[in-house]
């Protein structure tokens, strides 16, 4: 007897098909914006219209684009043969990474979460972050190779513009941020903004993730396509000059050992 | 530095050149595969070299060449030539069929490992005592592997316990020396996916209606979040 599994995502029909509980053409064609589809998708929510704007700017601020980055380099290197698909698929896999990518944005999210669960528990915000980092280390931080994560004082800047800033879980953060540096010497990062703007407009902590890598498609995707475009011999195969062997030795096996020393045939495996 | 056109990748100290620590032609761990391991060895070993970072005795090899023979059986329903179907169905390239295949046989290599941690923690512990719980199904789980590897005079600690299949194909690849994670992730993976792709292969492109949509059911539950 084969089980029956159960969707919320949707279900097509003759003439109207419905994603979430909603109807595609009388309900949400015309009638929602690309930023609310996409948090539609991912989160099964449907977003009011003038938070649309806040997914427009995560995935601006999410948009480094530069192929030498390695989540980018690798769409670049997969696509050298000429398919696209192959590079976004590849890109994708390398997401599967709790160091790098849209999962650090659900980790964030989390301890965000729970200094908040401190400080309305009656801590003081210091006592609440030290629980948070002692439990949870803190997602979020730390900015490699700069002294500041460039896509969060971007992200920042456009939330005051929008009078954003404001938001619960923003001010959370601008505030904590002075304490973690405190304690740890670490900047925010861009997982842990995307986290904070994300909340403020309704998504909860493991919304972050999918809606994250969503957002986070579209520099896969252009470098997928050029790179397919280019299928470059400098990509297919590093030159020899750049790549330098650091592994074993030389050696014989033992079998070709035993030949060497008149015993065995060398012909039979 | 500082300017407008200078950021972090031509400001740091970058090496200039990729480091191989496995591969130097024809070389794999310091083994010549063209002169050396070809002349006298199987491609299994060879695999097996590339995996462990050591040639087999003849010992290791017969027991890993026995563990990929049986890792290699599944059903057209399983996950992994089911997706490789549906992009062969979908008309889509050899490469996509293939590498559809890769994917989820590494995804269901990794869950298999991931399951079986407390087995491989016993398996590579000194201590005696039954295998963990929950790796046994009584007589019959692995009768055909320990029917094998008794057929071969070889032996595999755990198999002869009752355990599952999956354990026993485990202990059987522990015993051959693959006892990384990694490892057996790269080897199952490996062992599998021709034959994943075999199956996909032989699905006619575009043949929709051969497909078992309702195959297994879904029932849409329509209320908004």
């Amino acid at each position: 007897m084969t089980a029956t599994l159960p969707t919320r995502v949707g279900i097509a029909r003759w003439t109207e098909h419905e994603l979430f509980g909603r109807r595609l053409y009388g309900e949400l064609l015309g009638n929602v914006d690309l930023g609310q589809w996409i948090v539609l998708g991912t989160t099964g929510k449907l977003l009011a219209a003038e938070d649309s704007p806040v997914v427009t700017a995560l995935a601006i601020t999410l948009g480094i684009i530069d192929p030498r980055i390695w989540p980018l380099k690798v769409t670049r290197v997969a696509s050298a043969f000429g398919r696209f698909t192959s590079g976004v698929a590849c890109g994708a896999l390398l997401y599967d990474s709790a160091t790098l990518g849209p999962h650090t944005g659900t980790r964030a999210a989390h301890f965000l979460c729970d200094v908040a669960r401190g400080r309305d528990a009656g801590a003081s915000l210091e006592a609440a972050v030290d629980a948070a980092m002692d439990r949870q280390g803190a997602p979020g931080f730390g900015v490699p190779f700069r002294d500041a994560d460039e896509r969060i004082v971007a992200l920042g800047g456009f939330l005051r513009s929008q009078g954003r800033d404001a938001r619960p879980m923003w001010r959370l953060l601008e505030a904590i941020t002075p304490v973690v540096k405190a304690r740890k010497g670490l900047p925010p990062n861009i997982a842990v903004g995307t986290a904070a703007a994300m909340m403020d407009i309704g998504l909860g902590p493991d919304d972050v993730t999918p809606t994250g890598f969503a957002l986070m498609q579209l520099p896969q995707l252009a470098n997928a396509l050029e790179g397919a475009e280019q299928r470059p011999a400098a990509l297919q195969r590093l030159a020899p000059e750049r790549v330098r062997y650091v592994g074993r030795p030389p050696r014989r096996s033992p079998k070709a050992t035993v030949v060497d020393d008149g015993g065995g045939d060398a012909t039979r495996p | 530095m500082s300017g407008s056109d200078v950021g972090p990748v031509e400001a740091g100290p970058w090496p200039e050149a990729l480091d191989a620590r496995v591969l130097d032609p024809p070389r794999v761990h310091g083994y010549d595969l063209e002169e050396d391991v070809c002349a006298s060895y199987r491609f299994t070993d060879a695999v097996y070299l590339a995996v462990t970072g050591e040639l087999p005795g003849e010992t290791e090899s017969r027991l890993f060449d026995l563990a990929c023979h049986f890792a290699a059986v599944m059903s057209a329903g399983d996950a992994a030539p089911h997706t490789a179907s549906l992009a062969r169905l979908c008309a889509a390239g050899d490469n996509a069929v293939v590498a559809s295949a890769a994917v989820v046989l590494a995804d269901e290599a990794r869950a298999i490992v991931d399951a079986h941690g407390p087995l491989l923690a016993w398996l590579g512990g000194d201590g005696g005592g039954p295998a963990p719980e929950g790796f046994t199904e009584g007589a019959g789980g692995a009768a055909v592997i320990a029917a094998a590897l008794a057929r071969r005079g070889l032996e595999a600690r755990g198999v002869d316990e009752g355990l599952t299949r999956e354990a026993a194909l485990l202990a059987t690849l522990f015993a051959s020396g693959v006892r990384t994670p990694e490892g057996l992730v790269a080897v199952l993976t490996w062992a599998r996916l021709p034959f994943a792709a075999a199956e996909a292969f032989a699905v006619r492109p575009k043949a929709f209606a051969k497909y078992p949509m309702r195959v297994p059911p879904f029932a849409y539950e329509g209320e908004p979040r």
